[in-house]
């Protein structure tokens, strides 16, 4: 009778125990009660419904996109009036306490929601999230705590606010898409770029120039995928877990790319962690990065594990390039 | 929903439920071997005391009545403890007890980890007729929520999932257990006949779940107070040895949903097929592997599989 209890025990703890890395800590009642229910009350906008943006903030867009399953998206960030960023870690800017960005997800034509991340405190955690689901005349946008499954009659789903953490939790500054390596781009008209932010002041320690990996196009662009893709999970300097593992992988990866190892492909986290481990030279099929990035399945957990229900097919045929060229 | 600490405190949990069935399944060993076990016996209620403990594992989805989630998933473990004892020559006692440990899905792909009691249920069943091949029976039974926050059905899209999501893992045929804020009074009426070592039955039961309280229910949601569903099976089983094997085909009805989406159409009618294998141990417990197999209606192609523990003495 041990026998079957143990098994009785084992059985019904052991599948959750597989998936316990999903969990998401709830945001605190403050975190929450930090924002407005509507997102024309958060700053973005003069005129939400004539899409006019309020002065001083600022358009952007990373080098290197994360990939939403083909959504379009539109990104801005505002900085409190005479504040900067604090670039004295260039891997790891820290943004000035209300800080705000917002990132609008369109699919098909359609907007769907328009996600908030505003810095509510001095401590490094003290980032509050929010989506705001457009309405159907997109003349104002309201407060999704709980998130929304197939939003607005497309196959996106808005996130609830806890799971904003499984991505903007692995990374110390919070912010992933807008750093020295992100905006150190091409940027297209009207976007802003390391040299504006050096420009404007906004840099309390400038960099000497563009932050740009010495690499063929072919590693260049699968390693650029891979940092913004997957570096904010896997990567070796992530914060001090507060509350639940939340897509914390605990392994050894890292696929971030750094101020100083930009010169040397072989320098980057990516070939001291993972070359010869997910990844194998030469051959893409065999490699673990290929094979998650190339499957939506439960488990094993296919990549990235939240916000994608569809695969990237360029992005994998861009990281199996750059695998099959390796030697 | 009386929530239970998680996840920590998932095996404490099972614990309890686990010492509950062993407890006195112990004590019985040492009672004469007249006793035996007898699963699903054709000849219910039993004239033996009986304790059991069934669990449904796996992922489960289903549809689910709010504007913002139509249809909700998750990963489940639900366990079932049974316990059934005679009271007079034709009258029995059971109770039930359900428990839901659960990793329910949020939109993007993070889930939360939910425990939750389903409504602990008293029931009376009554031997109407018996001969040697054949037995009819019925049984009223009363199904309460335990005392927490789930009086509303539909106050938010992420309230209530884990009861929702167990009843669609056990292919909707308990919902009296899971109706969220529902008191459920069950009628129901069993009939099973032998024939060597052949065992067939045939079971309605027509739940009658009540809500206790509606919540701030979501405008986009029609609430009823009054849910009805019926649910017929049909089932065989045959024994060799120590060996039990049998499959119940269920049919359920929901004759009055509970909640729907204004305007949208929502699950009616579910069939699933329970087979199981079970093999008595020792003269006293026995122990098999269960699942629940959908076949047509409202649920996808997601079987849940489980064991069930019985003791008898």
């Amino acid at each position: 009778m041990r026998a079957i209890a143990a098994t009785i025990l084992l059985l019904a703890t052991g599948c959750q125990a597989l998936e316990s890395y999903r969990y998401c800590s709830e945001l605190a009642p403050a975190q929450l009660a930090a924002l407005p229910a509507r997102l024309s009350e958060t700053g973005l906008y003069t005129d939400v419904g004539a899409d006019t943006v309020a002065a001083g903030v600022m358009p952007y867009r990373p080098a290197f996109e994360l990939w939403s399953d083909g959504a379009s998206k539109r990104r801005w960030i505002a900085l409190p009036s005479g504040t900067r960023i604090d670039t004295s870690d260039m891997d790891s800017w820290v943004f000035p306490v209300g800080t705000k960005l917002w990132k609008e997800f369109a699919r098909d034509g359609i907007r769907i929601e328009t996600r908030l991340l505003q810095r509510i405190g001095a401590g490094e955690g003290d980032w509050t999230t929010m989506a705001y689901l457009w309405n159907d005349t997109n003349t104002e946008a309201s407060a999704v705590p709980d998130g929304i499954e197939d939003a607005r009659g497309t196959s996106h789903d808005v996130p609830a606010a806890n799971e904003c953490a499984g991505c903007h939790g692995g990374r110390p500054a919070r912010v992933l898409g807008f750093s020295a390596i992100q905006l150190s781009g091409d940027a297209s008209p009207g976007m802003l770029t390391l040299d504006e932010l050096v420009s404007r002041d906004l840099l309390t320690s400038p960099p000497a120039g563009r932050l740009e990996l010495q690499a063929d196009p072919d590693a260049r662009a699968a390693l650029g995928y891979l940092h913004a893709n997957c570096g904010h999970c896997h990567n070796q300097q992530r914060p001090a877990r507060i509350g639940e593992r939340c897509f914390d992988p605990e392994n050894t990866l890292d696929f971030l790319l750094r101020a100083g190892e930009l010169g040397d492909v072989t320098q980057t986290a990516t070939y001291r962690t993972a070359v010869g481990e997910a990844i194998k030279r030469g051959d893409p099929g065999g490699s673990d990065v290929v094979k998650r990035m190339s499957s939506r399945r439960r488990l094993p957990p296919s990549m990235p594990p939240l916000g994608s229900e569809r695969i990237d097919e360029q992005g994998v045929a861009a990281v199996q390039t750059w695998i099959r060229g390796l030697r | 929903m009386t929530a239970l600490p998680s996840p920590a405190a998932r095996p404490a949990a099972l614990l309890v439920v686990v010492v509950a069935l062993l407890a006195p399944a112990r004590a019985v060993q040492a009672q004469p071997a007249q006793s035996t076990l007898q699963a699903q016996s054709a000849r219910a209620p039993e004239r033996s005391t009986r304790v059991s403990l069934r669990s449904r594992m796996g992922l489960a989805e289903s549809p689910f009545p709010s504007a913002d989630a139509h249809k909700i998933s998750g990963l489940l473990t639900s366990l079932l403890l049974e316990g059934e004892a005679p009271v007079a020559p034709a009258l029995a006692v059971r109770l039930r007890l359900p428990l839901v440990l659960a990793d329910i899905d949020e939109p993007a792909g993070a889930a939360r980890s939910e425990n939750a009691w389903g409504h602990p249920e008293a029931a009376v069943l009554w031997r109407v007729r018996e001969t040697a091949a054949a037995s009819l029976l019925g049984r009223l039974a009363l199904a309460v929520p335990l005392p927490g926050g789930d009086a509303a059905l539909a106050r938010r899209p992420l309230d209530n999932q884990v009861l929702v999501l167990a009843s669609a893992q056990r292919g909707y045929h308990d919902q009296e257990l899971y109706a969220p804020g529902r008191v459920a009074l069950t009628p129901s009426a069993r009939i099973a006949a032998s024939r060597g070592r052949v065992d067939v039955f045939g079971e309605l039961k027509l739940p009658l779940m009540l809500a206790v309280g509606l919540g701030d229910v979501d405008p986009r949601t029609k609430v009823r107070r009054l849910a009805i569903a019926s649910a017929a099976a049909a089932g065989a089983a045959v024994s060799w040895w120590r060996l039990r094997a049998g499959a119940t085909l269920w049919s359920v009805v929901d004759v009055i949903q509970a909640a729907e989406i204004r305007g949208a159409a929502a699950r009616r009618w579910t069939l699933t097929i329970d087979p199981e294998v079970s093999m008595r141990i020792t003269d006293h417990v026995g122990a098999g592997l269960t699942a629940t197999i959908p076949v047509a209606g409202a649920l996808s192609a997601l079987p849940a599989i489980g064991f069930v523990v019985t003791g008898a003495w």
